[in-house]
């Protein structure tokens, strides 16, 4: 029994993509897709600019609306509170994908049922840690077991302000932004 | 910047769905009419609209999983029920539903005879699924919760089953064969639909700011179609019905013909335009 | 935002959500069957050569991570790196010898066999060099992907016209600057003690987006640790979004800066006097050089508010040596490139921070002996991203071999082979034909400058042989193409790092067999010397040989150095001035003087200026703006464009225009245009990026897009050419610095002319 969660910060990522790509390999996604994305958000006007990166990805919610809205019950949580997929039951009506309010979900072009991010389960089951969280050159992904006070998740959430976007729908997911000082939503 | 791409979503649902939203209106709406009209004695009716049902519930459950990527699972609807799942709730209503058509057919054709007993338990049964045919394509869009800001109402629930039962009404009234179609339940069915879609266009004004931003995207790129829709799917209609009632008419006549016309318009387009704007981008 | 000690947020247990959903927990991934193995390598994707784990299973490769063990990926790895895969795997590959039967260009080629492809290339070359004069006709220019191999071999045959671009074109003005100031290079991984930095000045320095590993790492690691960070760029880049201040400089400025910095620190004196004292020379005649720059002159050159200048100069000598402003590496801009970048070296040196915490340790380089090969004609030209070929000996060619057709010694004073130069001699003739060329892993059309010039040249050339592994254009244009083996599927040379803590040696081999009929550099570059008749200096049978006897030196084998990949030399870790110092050692600063060397007096004795000065660059004209480049953090330059999984995150580049730039034109973000410079030269279309990011006298775009040609699929006509549009370079007089910022540039609508 554990919660895990996953974070970035914002102040150490430099949008380098590292983590898009050790996720495509280790997960064998198709080329087209991808389970976690970056994009840039710039803010202000020249020259007082900001500029961020934000990440997509699963952030297997405890209030999933994906699981909620899945009729064969291919989407469940786990008890390690991950949003898992039992890609056997899965029948492709594409509920969770529209239901997704961080789009993090999608159809495998080849295989027709619903893909999204992990947590890398199958590493966690060997003690690893998600492939993203390993290979980030700069350590800006962070991730444990929340209920653990020792992990590097508690560690990190410690002395840094949380942003969880969308946090007004209340899924209360389990991925956040941190940041020492936080700038306007955009 | 360069680095940045998502995955291109698009359209998650495509056109099979809005077909399937469509179709499953007019079974729900065609069903309750058959339902009331075997309770209330109108055989003729009844029969009518069973004829009409059950080939259409066919056809529907044919696009539903037309619209599965991984149509050859679709058993496993049947190996679980999710209760906060639409789609379950959906599978469920509609087998009943072609369950009890099948029976009412059956009896129709003389194949074997059913008990009064057990037709008039099939045709409660026919109404309570129906009920729920005709809302689950709603709920379907509400239970995306503010993914999709345009379909975050449960207003659409009743609203799409306002319609349906208009559409139904209509189409009995547009290819009457038997008996009549009661002009008060279709004027009914636009009127009741109309209240519904000014409710809900009311919640999508006062909402916050991203259905505001969904609303501006569906105004600008479906601006016309969704007007039209508005206007003449509901309003006209819902007018006609209340000029139809104060003229206390025994048969719609051209009023009936019009308001059957215009609603079944106003209910395919409604359904179409909102899946669609619904996954735009904004 | 939440706060987190209210954790009430979190307590929701999964079971009330669940509902009737069934856990199938027991559900688990298929395990990958068959055999699994993993090998040690270290990366090729860029010239950073990170050390790698390469998991194979069945003979395919599945996995690329980073090798915890190696010092420069430390178990990280970059999005390239990882996608090492794609590289092996792009079905657009070379995949057989190939000899063309039309004619330059035309792109028709018949297979052939090795022996055929490599008997028919030695014959011509031997051809070239019989009716031209010697091997000094023939010009060899190979890039790290194809090893060094084949500089060896022009080197033994006795052509001085070899190189690769790595000077020219990118660092060779910083390590000119580097050597003439501290007498060391600044080498392939930057010695910056990032770890004990507080105050960091980057100078068009785009740590991000050139996405270079241990950079990365040590970068956000320093501000992590609380280093204010100031950038001094035209364009907000990533760095710039991590920093305490941005100052948008005026383009090709940065000199005038760099002089006022020193003008406030000298004359607050905030220098650090005694470091001066001891281990410089020509601080006095700075000091009277300076005086002039005030932060007010300054200001109106670099646009830039005297107030700022002032205050980043107090803040960065506040910090003393803990301050840095560590080089970039592509300095080749302005064709001034070596006085700028002493310019920032001799501003480090007044803080005192070469050889102390915080500034620049001494990056010893580990130690294993060379292969002894029988004296060649030549030295090898190197030509690697490490700065090789960048001497400042004057090296004297045997009496029996012409000197370089660049002009070294008459245009430029130091430095290796500047292939611009070359391929003006080549089209021209001047001052002595060439007539062959062996172009290993340099891509022609996508890095030299004046694209119409190298293929003019290209049509003059009596033989063309090209190495490489994808079809690009100018491959498509050779005589004879060889495919060569992707680093995944070869042994390379030992490479050796020279590191702050721990020097060591890297090992390469080949992970799994080579695919299709393509052959590794060594042997072919072997194959070749044996048909050039130069056997003996290929002694070796094959490369496990070659790397056993440079290993023997170490008491290993290829054997054993394949257990980890990887041998470690702390012992010869001596960072600091105090290491030296403590054992009564010399400082090595290797300038003739023994000291950092602030007044050059070889600059002056060469008639050059032996301090550095401002010089006005060229203004774009009216409606032009100044074209700038720089990298994307998932392409390495031209070779990754085709790579399945980067193409899809990054497919195209954008042209960054400033938003007020763009409203005036008329550009909508998003839309599609063509770039056309000052001589007329047309890009392909581009799409506009509209952004606040930038200064309204530049554009932006990403180097390295544009190819143009069908046989790569997934780059084909994707994104504009910055070279494209480089049809002019500026010199530099003392590295032969090939200056490309002296490009302007004008947006052209496809229906018409916007002004």
């Amino acid at each position: 029994m554990s919660k895990y969660a996953m974070a970035v910060d914002l102040e150490k990522c430099v949008g380098c993509g590292a983590c898009m790509v050790a996720c495509k390999a280790e997960n064998g996604v198709p080329p087209e897709v991808f389970r976690l994305t970056v994009y840039e958000i710039e803010q202000g006007t020249f020259p007082d600019v900001k500029v961020e990166f934000r990440h997509d990805q699963c952030r297997h919610c405890e209030i999933a609306p994906c699981v909620l809205v899945c009729p064969t019950g291919a989407s469940f949580i786990d008890k390690n509170g991950l949003v898992r997929l039992n890609a056997t039951r899965c029948i492709g009506c594409k509920a969770c994908v529209v239901a997704c309010p961080y789009d993090a979900r999608f159809t495998n072009p080849e295989k027709g049922y619903a893909e999204k991010c992990s947590f890398c389960d199958h590493r966690l089951a060997e003690d690893k840690q998600p492939v993203c969280v390993q290979t980030c050159p700069t350590g800006a992904r962070v991730f444990g077991d929340l209920d653990d006070p020792k992990s590097d998740i508690r560690v990190a959430l410690k002395d840094k302000k949380i942003h969880i976007p969308k946090k007004e729908i209340g899924t209360r997911p389990k991925f956040f932004y941190l940041k020492k000082k936080l700038t306007e939503e955009a | 910047m360069e680095i940045g791409i998502a995955n291109e979503l698009g359209h998650v649902w495509e056109w099979p769905l809005g077909l399937h939203f469509v179709l499953s209106a007019l079974v729900a709406g065609l069903s309750i009419i058959a339902g009331i009209a075997h309770l209330t004695d109108r055989k003729g009716l009844a029969k009518a609209a069973v004829f009409f049902a059950f080939p259409i519930l066919i056809v529907d459950l044919l696009s539903l999983i037309l619209d599965l990527s991984k149509m050859w699972s679709v058993y496993w609807l049947y190996l679980n029920f999710n209760i906060t799942s639409a789609i379950s709730w959906g599978t469920l209503s509609l087998t009943l539903s072609a369950v009890c058509l099948f029976g009412f057919i059956i009896d129709y054709f003389k194949i074997f005879p059913i008990p009064k007993r057990i037709l008039n338990l099939l045709a409660w049964l026919l109404i309570g699924s129906s009920v729920v045919v005709g809302t689950y394509t709603g709920a379907m869009f509400a239970s995306c919760l503010q993914a999709v800001p345009l379909w975050c109402s449960m207003l659409l629930a009743p609203l799409f089953f306002a319609s349906a039962v208009a559409m139904g009404a209509a189409l009995l009234e547009l290819f009457k064969f038997g008996e009549n179609i009661s002009g008060w339940s279709l004027s009914l069915g636009a009127f009741t639909a109309c209240l519904m879609l000014i409710l809900y266009i009311t919640e999508l004004y006062s909402s916050p700011k991203a259905t505001q931003d969904a609303l501006e995207y569906l105004l600008s790129h479906y601006g016309a179609i969704w007007w039209a829709t508005v206007s003449l799917g509901f309003i006209i209609p819902a007018i006609l019905a209340v000029i139809w009632i104060v003229l206390r008419q025994k048969s719609p006549g051209i009023i009936g013909k019009s308001i059957a016309l215009l609603s079944l318009f106003g209910g395919i387009s409604l359904r179409f335009v909102l899946l669609f704007a619904g996954q735009g981008h904004f | 935002m939440i706060d987190f000690t209210r954790r009430e947020f979190f307590k929701l247990s999964t079971a009330t959500v669940g509902a009737l959903s069934i856990d199938c927990s027991t559900f688990g991934r298929k395990k990958a069957k068959g055999e699994t193995g993993t090998k040690y390598s270290f990366c090729d994707m860029c010239y950073w050569h990170c050390g790698i784990k390469v998991k194979v299973v069945n003979g395919r490769v599945v996995k690329i991570t980073g090798d915890e063990n190696d010092p420069l990926s430390r178990g990280k790895l970059c999005a390239r790196g990882q996608a090492g895969i794609q590289q092996l795997y792009n079905p657009d590959r070379l995949k057989k010898p190939l000899i063309s039967t039309g004619k330059r260009g035309e792109g028709k080629y018949r297979e052939a066999s090795w022996k055929e492809a490599l008997d028919y290339s030695a014959e011509k070359l031997l051809k070239v060099s019989e009716k031209w004069g010697g091997p000094e006709a023939t010009a060899w220019l190979c890039h790290c992907s194809c090893g060094g191999l084949f500089g060896h071999l022009a080197a033994a045959w006795g052509s001085p016209n070899s190189g690769g671009p790595a000077h020219a074109l990118c660092i060779g003005g910083r390590e000119i600057a580097s050597k003439l100031t501290f007498g060391r290079p600044v080498g392939e991984h930057m010695p910056v003690d990032w770890e004990n930095a507080r105050f960091i000045v980057l100078i068009g320095n785009h740590i991000g987006e050139n996405s270079h590993n241990t950079l990365m790492q040590d970068f956000i690691g320093a501000l992590d640790n609380g280093a204010k960070l100031a950038v001094v760029d035209p364009r907000f880049s990533t760095a710039a979004s991590k920093a305490d201040w941005w100052l948008p400089i005026k383009p090709g400025t940065d000199t005038a800066l760099l002089l006022a910095w020193m003008n406030v620190i000298i004359s607050e004196e905030r220098y650090d006097k005694e470091y001066l004292d001891k281990y410089a020379i020509g601080f006095e005649e700075l000091k009277n050089h300076v005086s002039e720059y005030t932060p007010e002159w300054a200001a109106k050159i670099t646009e830039i508010e005297a107030g700022t200048i002032v205050q980043i100069a107090r803040e960065m000598a506040k910090y003393g040596h803990h301050a840095v402003i560590p080089p970039n590496r592509h300095v080749s801009w302005y064709g001034n490139d070596t006085q700028r970048m002493r310019a920032l070296f001799i501003l480090n040196a007044l803080l005192g921070n070469y050889g102390r915490e915080g500034g620049f340790y001494f990056a010893a380089k580990p130690w294993v002996m060379e292969y002894e090969y029988p004296p060649s004609k030549l030295a090898s030209a190197g030509g690697g991203c490490g700065g090789g070929g960048g001497g400042l000996g004057s090296e004297v060619l045997p009496d029996n071999v012409r000197p370089r057709v660049d002009g070294k010694g008459e245009k430029f004073l130091y430095g290796g082979l500047v292939e611009p130069e070359l391929f003006k001699a080549m089209a021209t003739g001047k001052p002595y034909p060439v007539k062959g060329l062996v172009a290993a892993g340099t891509n022609l059309f996508h890095s030299m400058p004046n694209v119409p010039r190298v293929k003019k040249a290209l049509k003059n050339l009596d033989f063309y042989l090209c190495v490489d592994i994808l079809p690009q254009e100018h491959v498509m244009w050779a005589d004879v193409i060889l495919p060569d083996t992707t680093y995944l599927e070869r042994y390379g040379d030992l490479h050796a790092v020279p590191h702050k803590t721990t020097p060591f040696i890297s090992f390469r081999e080949p992970v799994i067999k080579p695919l299709y009929d393509t052959k590794p550099g060594w042997w072919i570059a072997r194959e070749l010397g044996k048909r050039l008749g130069l056997d003996e200096y290929f002694p070796w049978e094959n490369y496990e040989e070659y790397l056993n006897t440079r290993l023997d030196s170490l008491g290993l084998s290829v054997e054993e150095i394949r257990k980890k990949g990887i041998v470690k030399q702390p012992q010869m870790s001596k960072p600091y001035i105090k290491d030296y110092e403590s054992k009564g050692e010399v400082v090595p600063f290797k300038t003739p003087s023994g000291k950092i060397e602030i007044y050059s007096k070889r600059l002056k004795e060469a008639g050059l200026d032996p301090l550095p000065k401002y010089e006005k660059v060229e203004e774009p004209p009216d409606g032009y703006f100044r074209l700038l480049y720089g990298r994307s953090p998932v392409h390495s330059f031209s070779r990754t464009q085709s790579n399945r999984w980067l193409s899809k995150i990054m497919r195209e580049n954008e042209v960054w225009v400033n938003a007020k730039v763009a409203k005036k034109l008329g550009l909508r973000h998003g839309e599609y245009v063509a770039l056309e410079n000052q001589d007329g030269a047309k890009s392909n279309k581009i799409k506009v990026k509209v952004t606040e990011r930038i200064r309204s006298d530049c554009v932006y775009m990403v180097h390295g897009f544009g190819h143009n040609t069908p046989k790569l699929k997934r780059q084909h006509r994707k994104g504009a050419s910055d070279i494209a549009l480089q049809t002019r370079y500026k010199l530099d007089p003392i590295s032969g610095s090939c200056g490309l910022h002296v490009n302007f540039v004008k947006f052209v609508k496809s229906g018409g002319r916007v002004s």
